[in-house]
């Protein structure tokens, strides 16, 4: 009897030790992880301005990340605008508020929903893209070879995509921005019989163009991370097929994950700063 | 004889505990064409990104064209590659860029005053040089065939005059034709570019005693043998006896 309690003890002694010990290592892995991308990201931009200057890749990825995505961006914005618009319109109806629906709608998008959609679609498009490209440049010793050949395989492949990144998410997330308070305007005004002029004029009144470059740094930021986050994990694929698979896979995910975290903490950084300057 | 490649008590392991490379000490002459043979899974391939310095060695010295590569920054390292080609097992062409825009890319990254007529035509006849032809030179690598692929690969090795030539297994994957015609290559293109070294990794038997003149066995990441033909057909070590047997019979 006493046996059998205490090898149940023993066991359950050892899946706490087994659960606090993966808790542990979870966290040296993240943390070292952490500081791999760092490393990698700090020294990629460093190689940005290190000649010879990659200005015809540096525009052929702007390309990639920015025009090609900008369907895809103009889109999510307009439905996101409208749907937006709608909700807050049936909400501030019930308390005779409908004169702000526009204000408060370009306040959220410019502010919020339009860096972090930008951000998250983007990551998925062109981020999951540079992590399969470049995970695939690996796998079949493509990286070896510019290396062999004398040429930085970090300069040439990682730097001008995280410097492109860094460019094209501002413009899509002002198009982005634009393009969602059309749609606003659009259901609000020619739909739902808002009076245009209060439209605007509230809009007017309440968004300052701080709201708006608020938007425009947090997607730049959000372009260096998800293409440093994306780039690093194909730069260091192991494997063949299934490597660039799981490469690209978590690019992605821990992209979309870190933009969310880090817009939580941006807002609160923001809106410190402002306190601390005496911004209202 | 001078030595394009001195390697001294070179050590490798990857986790700490299991030794790829082992105490590993060969020179490698100039000028010659040297095989390194042996099972898989001896080292051979962590021996040669080793003297392309895209694997740091554990403990031990390399010196390439007399140079110490571990004294090297990142950024001489990469400017010292200039002097090494690689023909990569699988080509590793550049699958965004034509035939010729693969030749010419090492050309443009390292010869940033030539005109841009000059580097066509070097990248042309390195082509050439090679046995490929003009038709092909607009095609992109994934419209080419296993053999034209090595002679591209091979073309773009070329492209800056290297003074050392690495061959990754050359042969592996190809057919016989195919790897017949790899080797004719591989004499030729030494043939055309006196005084330069050339170093084979394979494990193809034939190709290494063909095309080598210098051949260099290794075995649980050491070297067992090294020598010409002869001392390897004259050896009396059995793993080298039952190497050359199984490795003949097979062929």
């Amino acid at each position: 009897m006493i046996s059998a309690w205490m090898r149940t003890r023993d066991k359950i002694d050892k899946a706490i030790d087994n659960f606090f010990l993966s808790i542990w290592q979870t966290l040296i892995v993240l943390f070292s992880e952490t500081g791999s991308i760092a490393f990698f990201c700090a020294e990629s931009i460093k190689q940005i301005f290190t000649k010879p200057f990659r200005f015809d890749e540096i525009i052929k990825h702007m390309e990639f990340v920015g025009n090609k995505s900008l369907l895809i961006i103009m889109l999510t914005g307009a439905f996101t605008g409208m749907a937006m618009s709608y909700q807050i319109y049936l909400g501030f109806e019930l308390v005779n508020a409908v004169n702000l629906v526009g204000p408060t709608v370009a306040l959220g998008i410019t502010r919020e929903l339009g860096p972090v959609l930008t951000g998250l679609i983007v990551a998925a498009r062109a981020g999951g893209a540079m992590a399969a490209r470049i995970g695939t440049m690996r796998v079949s010793e493509q990286i070896d070879a510019l290396e062999v050949m004398g040429i930085d395989a970090k300069q040439y492949l990682v730097s001008p995509r995280i410097l492109a990144a860094f460019v094209a998410m501002p413009l899509l997330c002002g198009v982005f921005d634009f393009v969602a308070m059309t749609g606003a305007y659009f259901l609000c005004v020619k739909v739902l019989g808002l009076d245009e002029a209060i439209f605007w004029d509230k809009i007017q009144l309440w968004l300052n163009p701080r709201d708006i470059n608020e938007g425009l740094i947090k997607s730049a930021v959000f372009g260096v991370l998800f293409s440093t986050i994306c780039t690093y994990r194909g730069y260091n694929t192991k494997g063949g097929a299934k490597g660039v698979g799981e490469a690209t896979n978590t690019g992605v995910v821990y992209s979309m994950v870190i933009i969310i975290v880090t817009n939580f903490f941006m807002t609160n950084i923001i809106r410190f700063y402002y306190k601390v300057m005496g911004i209202k | 004889m001078k030595n394009a490649v001195e390697i001294h008590s070179l050590n490798k392991t990857f986790d700490g505990m299991d030794y790829v490379l082992k105490n590993l000490n060969l020179n490698i002459p100039e000028g010659h064409i040297t095989t390194i043979i042996g099972f898989s899974g001896t080292g051979k391939s962590v021996l040669l990104k080793h003297i392309l310095g895209l694997v740091q060695p554990s403990s031990g010295r390399i010196c390439v064209l007399g140079k110490d590569l571990a004294a090297m920054s990142p950024e001489e390292l990469i400017d010292f590659r200039c002097h090494l080609g690689v023909l990569f097992q699988h080509a590793a062409l550049f699958d965004d860029m034509t035939v010729l825009e693969n030749v010419c890319f090492p050309i443009i990254e390292h010869r940033r005053n030539w005109e841009t007529d000059a580097i066509i035509e070097t990248a042309a006849r390195k082509l050439k040089d090679s046995g490929m032809e003009e038709k092909h030179f607009h095609k992109l690598p994934s419209e080419l065939s296993g053999g034209q692929r090595k002679r591209v690969g091979l073309a773009r090795a070329l492209a800056l005059d290297p003074e050392i030539l690495l061959y990754d297994e050359p042969t592996t994957g190809l057919d016989p034709i195919l790897t017949e015609m790899v080797d004719d290559l591989i004499r030729t293109t030494h043939d055309k570019h006196p005084g330069s070294t050339s170093i084979v990794v394979t494990h193809d038997l034939h190709a290494a005693f063909n095309v080598g003149n210098f051949i260099v066995m290794l075995d649980k990441g050491g070297v067992l043998l090294q020598g010409n033909r002869d001392t390897f057909f004259k050896s009396d070590i059995p793993l080298v006896q039952s190497f050359l047997e199984k490795g003949f019979k097979k062929e």
